[in-house]
């Protein structure tokens, strides 16, 4: 599935890149969208002890603004990614993914902020061709593709065991 | 399951051991010179019992259940504060109220939160049964028994503060005497909804730690006579201008000639830093004094405490920041710790007090959470206060623990010695990201980041390098810096897509080669630098796409909210009578340029320099604070990429005291 996942960006024409982007207006942006919720239920949702996060108490201002960094950082983490020319991720000797060389020595983060990262689950591959409409349609009807072959296999399996 | 049976084990054998020991080791700080002669390096071990040590190693690095615990630095309470429940205990009461503190300490308030375990506990347990059977008892005799208030540490309540609470005027100040109180009042058959708006009224009244302490303030009023570091490894990362913390650490040395430095490190660096530091210029004997560790050490000094000084002036009430001063000193939190989601207690990082304490440096222990970056103590020299701005983080350490808004605000008032204390937005998760304060020529000048001006200039010199390496011909570098110039951002975007996209494996991943391309020395980040100038770019397009993929949205409208932030700071900084300057500089945790995160002493501004692909961009920074500093305050840089690659830089790396007398 990853496989062919890979094959369909890897068709999508890197000109899309090209499509002009269009000025927007801001958006209204004291609405909280579904990932910024989803994140702040993360943040929110951690243990301490018996309890959650929650029982802290925090403002909502204050977690947004917690939450803004989490998003930032796992985005970052996720779309502006230096591989080895082989491939292989780079690390440091601290085995972090991401830092200088590049990489975090030993001694430690002073934030560790990517514990929330699962709210941020698209494997979309590129950060600024986002925008072009034509290429995450066809991203997604290849995913549609995949997953329902997938599905249909699986079936047939379960079929066959049952008789 | 073994393990964590093996550390209750430990813990309740600590728990005997501690008070003890603590008394044995508080004396044995031992001074070692590194060699014989005049050597420049000390070294002075301070041992730590084995028992104590195994308790130590045995705490998590974690949030802590028990809201209330205490990192056990000195043996003032008698036995360590519980870190987590041991298990289930056989009386369901406890649990009930231990879940009930858990719960609703930081809605309900620390006074309401205990009646209401008082309550489930049994209010007739917490009141002396002398009292109880009408026997003549003085007030101290009637007081519930410590072990009462145990009971209540037990389950999570920090009872060191009830003493803050004064329940009856010129009565008894204790927290026996506020349990007393209040179970007597449920006893008496008030309910706790009758009680919630009673103890509501009962004064707050904070009491400093350690009397004449005052917190020293950072606006470039003293002169630095000593710089406390932490230390994380005993070689370079990379080499000399890397901007790692030894690296760091050389230069400060080499730059701040009449300072004195004393420096924390794990053990196991201590031989090979040793070697490392016999080629620096440490000038005088006994100039750096190491303080080895056994657990592991971490970077920011500036997080687990704050620097001041005792000085006879504060004790007889003065205000005299340049005082001479008694003794340099330290006050550190509850117990140290990071994050801003809740705090996640580094138990390394607060032991290390104790050996700092065994030098003879005063080291005092608030009953206030805090990170030490998220504090600012500065003088306005326009009204002549002395002002904490403490970012909203440490507000809500506080307020977890039970305490309001302004009774944490009131706290650290009187805790460090300042006449106003100002909550600010955590922009960029401490404060000394947001904002760099001098005073100057009669007036507070507020450095503030300019993201849009750091990023167009990050962008340039990224332009130039794909130029450099013929990624982009000349004309289309020239297109991309003319969008730059008319502050162009789609144009720009549609120009260099393209080109960012061809270097993009099938996984929209940047490879190692590609990277290079923005690094221009050994030791500059080939990672790091494309990792600014991405962002770099979403700085700059943010507000002008909108993107249809939803989590790319969601990251850009962050974005926008910052910018929203920054200005509401600026406001605040403005209201304050404050001259705002805008300094490109970028701060977005390890993806930082940042330009504020210095120190200043009376005549020097020491810079957080990044170098390498971006040091033209470090000259533009000083360049503005040089243009508004004049001629007799220099600007010094210091390279610390790496350090911001980590999520610092030079402030959060120091400690800085004033000369002693």
């Amino acid at each position: 599935m990853v496989g062919i996942c890979v094959l369909l960006f890897a068709l999508t024409p890197l000109a899309s890149a090209q499509t002009p982007n269009v000025a927007v207006q801001p958006s209204a942006d004291d609405e909280i969208d579904a990932v910024e919720q989803e994140v702040l239920d993360n943040i929110l949702q951690q243990p301490v002890g018996d309890t959650t996060l929650e029982s802290l108490d925090l403002p909502l201002p204050f977690l947004r603004r917690v939450a803004g960094r989490i998003i930032r950082s796992s985005y970052q983490h996720r779309y502006h990614v230096v591989v080895e020319d082989t491939h292989s991720a780079s690390a440091g000797d601290d085995g972090s993914p991401n830092s200088a060389n590049g990489l975090a020595p030993p001694g430690g983060p002073a934030t560790d902020m990517n514990r929330e990262q699962s709210s941020l689950n698209s494997s979309k591959p590129s950060r600024y061709d986002e925008h072009s409409l034509a290429r995450t349609w066809l991203y997604l009807l290849g995913l549609g593709i995949v997953i329902g072959t997938t599905v249909g296999v699986v079936i047939l399996r379960r079929g066959r065991r049952a008789r | 399951m073994m393990k964590h049976q093996r550390d209750r084990d430990i813990h309740i054998l600590a728990a005997a051991l501690v008070p003890i020991a603590v008394l044995g080791f508080a004396t044995r700080g031992d001074a070692q010179h590194y060699e014989s002669g005049q050597s420049p390096i000390i070294v002075r071990r301070h041992q730590v019992p084995g028992a104590i040590h195994d308790y130590r190693r045995s705490l998590p690095e974690a949030r802590p259940p028990f809201r209330g615990f205490r990192a056990t630095i000195f043996n003032t309470l008698g036995a360590p504060w519980p870190f987590d429940v041991a298990g289930p205990s056989r009386d369901p009461q406890i649990d009930r109220a231990r879940q009930l503190v858990a719960s609703r300490l930081a809605r309900d308030g620390l006074l309401v939160t205990l009646a209401g375990a008082i309550e489930v506990l049994g209010p007739e347990k917490f009141i002396d049964s002398r009292a109880a059977t009408g026997s003549q008892a003085t007030p101290a005799a009637s007081a519930p028994p410590q072990n009462q208030v145990d009971l209540l540490k037990s389950i999570g309540l920090p009872v060191d503060l009830l003493r803050y609470f004064h329940v009856s005027a010129g009565g008894e100040n204790s927290p026996s005497a506020v349990v007393e109180h209040i179970a007597k009042r449920l006893l008496s058959g008030a309910t706790l909804d009758a009680l919630r708006s009673e103890l509501r009224q009962i004064p707050f009244l904070f009491s400093q730690t350690l009397p004449g302490f005052r917190v020293a303030t950072e606006s470039g009023e003293n002169e630095i006579g000593t710089v406390r570091l932490q230390l994380t490894r005993g070689a370079y990362w990379q080499g000399p201008g890397a901007g790692g913390n030894l690296d760091l650490a050389r230069q400060l040395i080499e730059q701040l000639p009449n300072a004195d430095f004393i420096a924390s490190i794990e053990e196991k660096h201590l031989n090979q830093f040793l070697q490392l530091a016999r080629g620096w210029s440490l000038l005088r004997p006994d100039r750096l004094t190491l303080l080895p560790e056994r657990l592991p050490v971490a970077q920011w000094a500036q997080d687990n405490g704050k620097a001041g000084i005792v000085t006879s002036a504060t004790a007889g009430g003065g205000t005299d920041d340049a005082a001479m001063p008694a003794g340099i000193a330290t006050l550190v939190p509850r117990y140290a710790g990071r994050r801003e989601d809740g705090s996640m207690f580094i138990p390394g990082e607060s032991f290390l007090m104790d050996s700092l304490a065994a030098t003879g440096h005063t080291v005092i222990q608030s009953p206030l959470l805090f990170q030490g970056g998220n504090l600012l103590a500065v003088r306005d020299p326009a009204t002549d206060q002395r002002l904490l701005l403490i970012g909203e983080a440490e507000i809500y350490r506080n307020t977890a623990l039970g305490l309001t808004n302004a009774q944490v605000l009131e706290a650290f008032r009187i805790e460090c010695e300042v006449d106003r204390c100002i909550m600010m937005p955590a922009v960029s998760f401490h404060i000394d990201f947001d904002v760099c304060l001098r005073s100057h020529h009669g007036r507070m000048v507020a450095f503030v980041n300019d993201s849009p001006s750091a990023s167009r200039i990050v962008l340039a010199l990224g332009v130039k390098a794909l130029a450099r390496s013929s990624l982009l011909d000349d004309a289309s570098a020239q297109e991309l810096l003319d969008d730059l110039e008319a502050r162009r951002p789609v144009p720009f975007l549609n120009r260099l897509g393209p080109v960012l996209g061809r270097q993009m494996d099938a996984q929209g991943r940047f490879s190692i080669s590609f990277a290079k391309v923005f690094a221009v020395s050994e030791v500059d980040s080939p990672v790091g630098n494309l990792q600014r100038f991405l962002l770099a770019m979403d700085t700059f397009v943010h507000g002008h796409i909108r993107p249809t993929d939803r989590h790319a949205e969601a990251y850009l409208s962050t974005f926008r909210r910052r910018d929203a932030d920054r200005r509401a700071l600026d406001s605040l900084l403005t209201n304050l009578g404050w001259k705002i300057v805008g300094v490109p500089s970028l701060a977005d945790g390890d993806r930082s340029i940042n330009y504020l995160n210095g120190i200043h002493d009376r005549s020097h501004y020491y810079m957080p320099s990044y170098g390498g692909l971006f040091a033209p961009l470090d000259e533009a920074a000083a360049e503005v604070f040089q243009d508004e500093l004049g001629p007799e305050i220099a600007v010094v840089p210091i390279l610390c990429g790496e350090s911001q690659r980590r999520v610092g830089a030079i402030h959060c790396s120091v400690n800085l005291y004033p000369p002693s007398p």
